[in-house]
């Protein structure tokens, strides 16, 4: 984006007296009205985004007026960097720095933009900055920790982290830790200082680095056991508020609605509610917004407005396959099996491969014990890519149980330890599946599994006791 | 300059036409450090190569569209010489149907310039194309293609002249959104088995309005929740395939399937495949024996990378830059999230990339094509990233999508520094960068590289390192003559035992130059060649000089043993 510098001659100070200029005036209180202040970045998106450049303009203009605010200055960059804007919102919080060098905002939101830039020194720069304004706020320590080891830069790596430690970060800033010890092939202190945490907060993240030090110990064991429960990527997340400041300006109608669905995925449903239905004023006919508004309805416990929203997006966009997914799925948990059924079928006529409706047709059909068809909706589902396979099997599994018919519960079983070793269920109902064959030699292998994952002996009883009791009857000879 | 190819006595030696001296290319041109020089120039007119990829983009933002297509270098006729395919892409609505794109041949006519073929009956295909490997399939000694398209994909058939036929798609029968393919001999039967990676579900039905910055751009993958099976071809041995998919176990795991390489990672004798997945968890297809694979990616610490993020994976690259003896991985990704470099520790991978120097800087851009080179014959790999933005990155450009390339020189350290100018080139190219090949196009003994651009011109880069160090380059064919594909090379050199690969495949929906270059350095000669083929037979065939093209024949070497690494 051309940037425009139109409206004072001292443009040309550039970033690099900005910064010599916060590096002299870093030790000072409150605005530095004495010295000179660059004019603040303009973006050009008239064309592009009305909204934005609207914003922008009437914040430049209070800017224009009051130069030696630094809150301005801030908002200016918080608005820059939620509308993605990247370079031009750096350029505002260190204006916004220097004119006020003990807000720890603009120090922090800078170093987190200069992080995800590439530029890991400035990055650093910036979030000790940010941690001399503030010691106590522990994300920052994270960061910088994380940032450090990404350096290579180990001592002091373990410093940050042991200072979010002293502070309670608590498991990240125990992650942080073995992240480095692990580099460092100390493998002793990875066990120590993950194992606390294994039971209490059993994260992939802690399993897999746990993983990654046993093995070396010669703990094969544990270290399959901790594979197989660090096997599913999801990332260890922190709570970072202050991240959250520059969302309230979110501008244009795009970034808005991805700014409501991050809401929803945040479980934020009322804030999220609310934005949709502004969003609704400005493009009431968009797709994405229906779908996300009649799911903000539901989430807030406004059925028939969830219904009704779908309903209109049928009226308006018959061939959006989406709608009639959702609304079927709306109508599934109110049982309203058969006109679910309906609308997953009318879905799929549009689009029959789309695996989360045939999931949805599967389970609807698996209440109604219609279990042949279950199983065909389900495999499709497989077949064209839903990203829960092992639950999936796992009900196929259940269902083939139920039947009795055991060797393909025991396929289905199978495949999810297969896909999930750490599968607690999968372990638990391969092994009654066994059992219900006589299989129990490989019984006594899931048995072994499923202790190993920390079931609960008592939960396991009752199939111990009918492995015992199969033991007596079976004829050890018999293949 | 021409000289005898062998030092040693070893008859099976076949000597290519092209010997040259060892080192001081013809480009030399300077002494001393090359820094701060041109490392490319871009040729693509002076060479002929008038390839204008086409996305097809009008209105609706279409995702294929942002994907871009791929390039093979490869050997049509046996010639010696690398000739250039370059896969269109072209329109996936009804709208444009008056127009007709095809996929692109260029001729190498023996001087590294290029005629375009004409087809006529040829590997032209007007499907949206999007990828390309290269093998030979049917064992007749010569160089077939795979085409991945948006739908049906296609095989050709050379027929040694660089005449192709399609062999029809009957056998291969999936018509998802293909993108990379391999053609690797995952049971050791002699022959090359296909594997083909699928993107997700797509049609024009299913697309979405999405934004960026404002403006109404492509949707991430994860919008779609379609992530595809790949697929896996075996191959029957009588030029038929036949689809394996399940019975291997590969329709147990999905991704959003971008990069395939493949590489004994467990030296269990068995190649197994990996594939890039965007924004979805890699694979990593362990090879059993008997065509049964198992996903190991997560146990084995390649799935995600060190902080447990799926990162959105584009191309791949399979190498052993720290020279241990191994072959690591080096994923690309989108624009704020590093390289993903999986460092192989025998059992499983480690992710490296902040101790090989990339965690930083591989961030700028979003990167597809990717290669681990050695440009400068130092003997150390160097990196290249073809780059170009999935959301605009510049709005008031001709081409918002439009980000520089960016070349990284590996050092001694087995880390990769940046090199300046930007990209290696003096006139900073900056195109919305996707499908990637490296070769020697020029048989000078510097490896060079062909980019495509999204709705531009295709880069021909032609190497102009000064001062390159010496260098070797292995035809390395089975007993039919055709590239063995995934065999295994090592020698001696300095004392130290060097590893390396046929591997064509690789990079992003591109096929690179099969023959198998090393950088030397100073040294003057390779010691004690030995090739380990598909099969797991070792043959060894002596020292060479370096500076050499040298076609190492399966069958006309000494049976040998292999040296694994320390």
């Amino acid at each position: 984006m051309e940037k425009k510098q139109q409206y004072r001659p001292s443009v040309a100070a550039g970033v690099g007296m900005t910064l010599l200029l916060i590096l002299l005036l870093a030790s000072c209180n409150g605005a530095p009205r004495s010295a000179s202040i660059d004019e603040p970045t303009l973006i050009d998106v008239t064309d592009v985004d009305s909204e934005l450049a609207e914003s922008v303009a009437e914040t430049i203009e209070l800017i224009d007026a009051t130069p030696y605010s630094s809150s301005l200055r801030g908002r200016l960059a918080m608005m820059y960097e939620v509308n993605h804007f990247p370079s031009e919102a750096l350029v505002m919080y260190e204006q916004a720095a220097l004119l006020d060098p003990k807000e720890f905002s603009w120090w922090y939101l800078g170093a987190l933009i200069e992080k995800k830039q590439g530029d890991f020194d400035a990055a650093l720069a910036k979030i000790q900055q940010a941690i001399a304004v503030d010691p106590g706020y522990v994300p920052a320590y994270l960061h910088q920790g994380n940032w450090l080891l990404e350096q290579n830069r180990y001592d002091e790596a373990v410093a940050a982290f042991n200072e979010a430690a002293s502070l309670g970060a608590g498991s990240p800033a125990a992650v942080g830790l073995a992240q480095v010890y692990l580099r460092q092939e100390n493998f002793q202190s990875v066990i120590d200082v993950l194992t606390p945490y294994a039971q209490t907060l059993p994260h992939p993240q802690i399993w897999r680095l746990l993983a990654a030090a046993y093995a070396p110990l010669g703990f094969q064991q544990e270290a399959e056991v901790a594979r197989a429960l660090g096997q599913k990527a999801i990332p260890l997340l922190w709570l970072d508020p202050i991240t959250q400041r520059p969302n309230k300006y979110v501008r244009g109608f795009g970034r808005r609605l991805a700014y409501a669905q991050s809401l929803l995925s945040a479980e934020r449903y009322a804030e999220a509610l609310r934005e949709l239905e502004r969003l609704q004023a400005i493009r009431p006919d968009d797709e994405i917004l229906i779908n996300n508004l009649s799911v903000a309805y539901d989430k807030t416990g406004q059925f028939d407005k969830a219904v009704q929203t779908l309903e209109r997006g049928i009226d308006l966009a018959p061939n959006q396959f989406r709608f009639y997914v959702y609304l079927g799925d709306l109508l599934y948990r109110a049982g309203g099996n058969e006109e679910a059924i309906d609308l997953f079928n009318r879905s799929l006529q549009i689009n029959d491969r789309n695996a989360e409706c045939y999931e949805r047709l599967g389970s609807v059909l698996m209440r109604l014990e219609r279990f042949s068809e279950a199983i065909s909706a389900f495999e499709k589902a497989i077949e064209f890519g839903h990203s829960n396979v092992a639950g999936i099997r796992l009900r196929m599994g259940t269902i083939q149980g139920y039947k009795e018919k055991w060797e393909e519960a025991i396929h289905q079983f199978s495949q999810v330890v297969r896909l999930e070793p750490g599968n607690a269920d999968g372990h638990v109902f391969l092994l009654h599946a066994l059992v219900g064959d006589d299989r129990l030699q490989e019984a006594d292998t899931a048995l072994q599994w499923a202790i190993r994952l920390g079931i609960d002996s008592q939960s396991l009883q009752p199939v111990v006791d009918a492995i015992a009791q199969k033991n007596g009857q079976v004829d050890p000879q018999s293949p | 300059m021409r000289e005898a190819c062998s030092t040693s006595g070893a008859l099976a030696i076949t000597c290519l036409a092209f010997c040259y001296g060892c080192g001081n290319s013809d480009d030399a041109t300077a002494s001393g450090s090359a820094d701060g020089v041109a490392w490319f120039s871009e040729e693509s007119i002076q060479r002929g190569v008038e390839f204008v990829h086409v996305s097809g983009h009008r209105d609706k933002h279409l995702l294929p569209e942002i994907t871009g297509s791929g390039v093979a270098l490869f050997d049509m006729n046996g010639d010696g010489w690398l000739d250039i395919y370059l896969v269109q892409s072209g329109s996936l609505t009804q709208l444009e149907s008056d127009d007709i794109y095809l996929n692109e041949l260029y001729l190498n006519q023996g001087d590294a310039t290029f005629a375009k073929q004409q087809f006529a009956t040829s590997a032209a295909d007007a499907g949206y194309g999007m990828g390309v490997a290269v093998g030979d399939y049917d064992n007749d000694g010569d160089s077939d293609l795979y085409v991945t398209n948006v739908g049906e994909n296609r095989l050709y058939s050379n027929d040694g002249t660089g005449i192709f036929t399609d062999v029809g798609s009957s056998a291969l029968s999936d018509a998802n959104w293909g993108t990379s393919a391999a053609f690797l001999d995952l049971d050791r039967d002699g022959d090359l088995d296909l594997y083909h990676a699928n993107y997700l579900y797509w049609s024009v039905e299913v697309e979405l309005d999405c934004y960026s910055s404002g403006v109404l751009t492509y949707c991430p993958p994860i919008n779609y929740r379609a992530p595809a099976i790949d697929r896996l071809y075996r191959n029957n041995g009588d030029g038929t395939f036949e689809d394996i998919t399940s019975n291997a176990g590969i329709d147990v795991a999905f991704g959003n399937g971008f990069g395939v390489i493949g590489s004994d990672y467990d030296n269990n004798g068995y190649v197994d495949v990996f594939v890039a997945n965007d924004l979805t968890v890699n694979q990593l297809w362990m090879n059993q024996g008997n065509l049964v694979f198992q996903d190991e990616a997560m146990t084995r610490g390649s799935g995600v990378d060190g902080f447990g993020i799926a990162k959105a994976g584009m191309g791949v690259v399979s190498a052993d830059p720290d020279r241990d003896g191994d072959f690591d991985i080096l994923v690309v990704n989108l624009t704020g999230e590093s390289d993903s470099y999986f460092r192989n520790d025998g059992t499983h991978f480690t992710d490296s990339t902040s101790e090989v120097g990339l965690s930083a800087p591989s961030r700028k851009y979003t990167r597809f094509g990717v290669v681990l080179a050695d440009f400068d014959n130092d003997g150390w790999l160097d990196l290249y990233h073809a780059n170009g933005g999935v959301s605009p990155v510049n709005l008031s450009a001709e081409d918002v999508y439009a980000e520089p390339n960016v070349l990284f020189r590996g050092t001694q350290d087995g880390r990769f520094a940046e090199v300046r100018p930007l990209g290696g080139t003096n006139t900073s190219l900056v195109h919305t960068s996707r499908g990637l090949a490296v070769g020697d196009i020029d048989n000078d003994g510097g490896l060079d590289l062909v980019v495509v651009n999204r709705d531009a011109q295709a880069y021909v880069l032609m190497n102009r390192y000064p001062n390159r160090g010496n260098w070797m380059s292995f035809s390395i064919k089975t007993s039919h003559g055709g590239y063995a594909n995934g065999a295994l090379v090592t020698f001696a050199s300095n004392g130290r035992q060097i590893y390396g690969t046929v591997r064509p495949e690789g990079s992003y929906l591109s096929s690179n130059d099969p023959r198998v270059h090393f950088g030397l350095g100073k040294a003057l000669s390779v010691e004690d060649v030995r090739v380990m083929w598909t099969t797991g037979e070792v043959e060894e065939y002596g020292d060479f000089r370096a500076g050499q093209f040298i076609e190492l024949r399966e069958g006309r070497g000494n049976p040998s043993e292999w040296p694994h690494s320390p």
